[in-house]
Order: structure tokens, then sequence, then C-alpha cells
């Protein structure tokens, strides 16, 4: 019987033989050997900036106090549940992407990825995300986390996106948690104002994904995904984002009416709310279908974003100064 | 080391080596990667357990 410490040298060197002859099947076969940068490009790392900062608004704005590191911890985990969800969301949509310019060059349709690696991390960082929060906080943060990446991938990726109009509707609660977590992170409950927050994201989510989808429409249209611009015309989209911009100002609103920030935030919410008013009435507007000159439509696009950062930039500000 | 490639016509493939070495960098990259993050968890872990452990303490 060898000494264990030949044992070891004789495992390492035929895991060392194994992987070699791995990499030259994998060369022979043509099987994609994803780089770490695939890994991380399947996070959607671009999304998740601001997940990542409306969880964070949620977790400084709630009453308390956390420990830096596990608060860190909190914000971490909720970039790795957003990433984990992409990256099931792309292995669902693999296909589709590859039927679409915009997303084309992903790691999967591209096949720098195998399929089952990107379903393996997904799940992997789903699981360790969400356990990760239970232990490091509480297990009422992690079970919206939980019910957040389930709700991305199975009711909005697999449900709603290739089925109906509304999915950004309905499937938009998802994007709407991040506050949510950051807050019950904190206080180990949801009270009205991450609700509100909730809300705010919510109502949002329709006039940004729409200002987008209406020039983008050519490539949804050639992946068969029934966004409202291509089921129900330009003209019906711009109706229906002029008509959630109202909806989204009330619950921009909200917070100030039902006293759960001040002025700070209210005075904030008018200019930045009715800026957001000017250019969806402009998309309202606007006659144009050729997507190379949608100016008004790309122009809400890049506001949306910068208004959401506004916004819980504002209330954060409000918490502080009001505390 | 690997036997070199062989075509299915039995002539060595010129395109193999520069593919096995090309999947060699990519897995020693990923491996150096994955370590990186073990690593910075250890310490995550480490770190969690002494705020865990001071905010029970206080």
């Amino acid at each position: 019987m060898p000494a264990p410490s030949h044992e070891v040298f004789s495992d390492m060197k035929s895991a060392v033989l194994s992987s070699q002859e791995h990499s030259s099947s994998a060369a022979r076969a043509g099987v994609a050997v994803a780089e770490w940068r695939d890994f991380v490009a399947l996070t959607k790392p671009r999304v998740m900036t601001l997940v990542v900062f409306t969880g964070l608004c949620g977790l400084l704005a709630a009453p308390g106090a956390i420990h830096p590191v596990l608060a860190f911890t909190a914000i971490l985990c909720i970039a790795l549940g957003a990433g984990a969800a992409g990256a099931l969301n792309q292995w669902v949509e693999a296909d589709t992407d590859a039927l679409m310019k915009r997303t084309a060059n992903r790691p999967l349709p591209a096949g720098r990825m195998e399929r089952q690696s990107a379903l393996h991390f997904g799940v992997g960082l789903s699981c360790f995300s969400v356990l990760l929060l239970g232990v490091a906080t509480n297990w009422v943060a992690a079970a919206i986390l939980a019910i957040s990446i389930l709700y991305y991938v199975l009711v909005y990726t697999v449900w709603l996106k290739p089925r109906t109009a509304q999915n950004i509707v309905i499937g938009g609660a998802a994007g709407a948690f991040p506050p949510v977590i950051g807050w019950a992170a904190v206080t180990g409950d949801v009270s009205a104002l991450p609700i509100a927050l909730f809300c705010l994201i919510f109502f949002w989510t329709p006039p940004h994904f729409w200002a987008l989808s209406l020039f983008v429409r050519t490539d949804y249209a050639k992946a068969g995904i029934p966004m409202l611009p291509v089921v129900a015309g330009e003209q019906a989209t711009r109706r229906q984002i002029w008509g959630y911009t109202g909806v989204m100002a009330i619950a921009a609103f909200a917070p100030v009416l039902l006293h759960l920030t001040g002025m700070i935030y209210g005075t904030v919410a008018l200019l930045a709310t009715g800026l957001f008013y000017v250019y969806a009435f402009r998309v309202f507007r606007s006659r144009e279908s050729d997507p190379a000159r949608m100016k008004a439509e790309r122009r809400l696009f890049g506001y949306s974003v910068l208004y959401l950062f506004i916004m819980f930039g504002a209330v954060v500000l409000d918490r502080w100064v009001m505390a | 080391m690997s036997a070199p490639e062989q075509s299915p016509e039995g002539g060595r493939d010129p395109q193999a080596p520069l593919d096995e070495k090309l999947i060699r960098q990519r897995q020693r990259s990923r491996s150096l990667v994955t370590g990186l993050v073990l690593g910075a968890l250890a310490i995550l872990f480490y770190a969690i357990a002494i705020a865990k452990m001071t905010g029970a303490g206080g």
C-alpha cells in the first residue's frame, strides 16, 4: 500500500492528466470552454447596477442599524441573486437571443459557453445568494430574494414574456424587489415605505421598457417576442407609455402624501417626475416610425434610468436629514 | 503530455494544438479566478462571523 503522500501525488498526477485529456477531448469535440468573463457577462452586469443601487437605498433608508460587513454582504447577495436570475434568463432564452442583434453576442447564442454550464452557474448562484443572505442578515430578506429570483425566471421569462404583451407590466415586479430586500435585511420586516418604493419601480418599468422596445421593435418581432409595439403597434405603445407615466407619478408622490418622507424627497420628486412627464409627452406626440430616428424614445429611455437613481438617492437623503 | 491530434484521415490536424492551447489557457484563467473568489469568500465568512459575534456580544 503506498504512503498517503504518494497517494495524494498519484491523485494529483491523474487529475492533471485527466485535465489534459479533457482539454484534448474538448478541442476534438469542439466543445465550448467559456472564459471567466463569459460567466460575468451571463449575470448582466449593466442591469445589475440599478438593482444594486435601489437595494442599497432600501437598506440605507431603513430605520435601525446594521453592521457594515453585514450590510455589504446583503448588497452582495442582492447583486448575486440578480446575476443568478440573469444567468437563468439567458439559459431559457438562448435560442431567441440568437435571433436578436442586441443579444446575439451573449455567451450562449455566440457559442462560447455550454448551455448546461449556464444552468449550473445560475442555480448554484441563486442558492448561494439566498443562503448567504439568510445566514448573514435574516430569513425574511432571504425569502424575498428567493421569491424575486423565481418570479423573474418562472413568471416573467418562462411564462409571461413569450405569451403576452403585458409581460413587462406584471413581470416588472421582479425588478421592484431589491429595495424591499435591502430594507428587510436591516429591519427583518416590510413596512409602508419599501412597499411604496416597490410600487415606484413597478410602475416605472412599463414606460422605461416600452421606450426601449419601440426602437428595438424589429429585433423583438424577428425573435417572435410579443412586446407591445410588435403586437399593438407604435401608437398604442406611446399611449400606454403616457398612461403609465401618470400612474408612476402617483407612486412617486405616495411617500410624501403618506408622510413617509419629507420635503426634500417631495421637491426632487416634483422636478424629476415633471421632467419624466415632459419626455413621455414628447414620445406620446411622436409619429416617428424609423427606429434610427426615434430621438424622443431614446431620450425617455436614457432619462428613465437616471430618474430612478435620482428618486432613490432623494429617498436616502431625505431619511438621513429627517432622522 | 497528450498525443498529437489526428485528423479523421489519420494525418495530423494543424488546428488542434492551437485549440488545445486556447482551452488550457482558459481553464488556467478560470482556475485562477475561482481561487481568488474562494479566497475572498473565506475572508468574507470570517468577517461575517466576527460581525455576528460582535453584534451578539453588544
